[in-house]
């Protein structure tokens, strides 16, 4: 058995989520972008891996599709959005057609060290990915809109 | 406890029998008069939070909320805390690995007039509190000393 621990500065974070729902523009916001009380919002560091949240993401039984939420002083509510999301697919990978196939030009690689922030900052929809513990592709995709 | 009639008063531990005056009791209108605003939040690894907030339909007057912390621990997620403002009251619910619910009435929701104000001065001060007694309450949940 082991502790639950939280880092100080992400649970500062997700009370400061919590403090912008009484906000009805916040609340109207999180409509907007296709948000539901059905998605769980995972708050994740600008800088943690992209491997790390998807590994907290699985551990914690989170469901499909859930709310990325990264804290950013530069976004309009204080955070940048992504979803993130376990296709049905099977795993593409193995399709000879998608090994042989061209990438497309906004797909973005990610590897261990890609975080989060990077992800969110290519600003596109991004191309699968395949977490050792999942059978299924993940997909990511920003959700904002401009003010 | 011994069961005391009339409404609770703030600060004493709750017998979950006793609810305030009916003609005083604060309930909040039908659900199909609110906007219900819900939230789960995956702050770590096994360690989540969560709200509920409801409006009177198409205003930002709220009419109830609800925030709670749970943890997972053996593949299982735990119920730590609880506030919330059913029966005319805000009130804590402070879990224990035991099985325990121990609950304490916080304050009695005036029925006329300033209700939003008073959730709202409420939600606020419980959101503080819960995070600056997050540890607190893990460890409290735990069994461990103070």
């Amino acid at each position: 058995m082991t502790r639950s621990e939280v880092d100080p500065a992400n649970l500062a974070s997700g009370f400061d989520f919590v403090r912008r729902q009484r906000d009805p523009e916040f609340r109207k916001y999180l409509h907007d972008i296709g948000w539901t009380s059905a998605h769980h919002v995972v708050i994740a560091d600008d800088e943690e891996s992209v491997s790390a949240v998807v590994a907290r993401i699985i551990n914690n039984d989170t469901p499909s599709p859930c709310l990325i939420a990264i804290p950013s002083s530069s976004e309009r509510f204080g955070f940048g959005f992504m979803f993130m999301e376990v296709t049905h697919a099977s795993t593409r990978r193995s399709w000879p057609w998608h090994r042989n196939r061209p990438h497309d030009a906004d797909e973005i690689p990610i590897n261990s060290e890609t975080s989060i922030g990077m992800l969110y900052s290519s600003a596109r929809r991004c191309a699968e990915y395949i977490p050792n513990e999942w059978m299924h592709p993940v997909v990511f995709k920003q959700a904002r809109i401009a003010a | 406890m011994t069961r005391s009639k009339g409404r609770p008063r703030k600060g004493r531990l709750a017998d979950m029998t006793i609810q305030p005056a009916e003609d005083e009791c604060y309930e909040p209108p039908p659900d199909e008069e609110c906007d219900e605003f819900s939230s789960t939040l995956d702050l770590a690894a096994n360690v989540r939070m969560g709200t509920r907030q409801m409006y009177m339909r198409g205003t930002s007057e709220l009419v109830y909320f609800a925030v709670w912390q749970s943890h997972k621990i053996d593949g299982r997620w735990e119920k730590v805390v609880r506030v919330d403002c059913h029966h005319g009251t805000v009130h804590r619910h402070d879990f224990a690995r035991s099985g325990d619910n121990e609950m304490a009435v916080l304050d009695v929701i005036p029925v006329k007039g300033g209700t939003s104000e008073f959730l709202g001065s409420w939600c606020t001060r419980i959101e503080l509190v819960m995070q600056n007694e997050w540890e607190a309450n893990l460890r409290r949940w735990h069994g461990d000393k103070e």
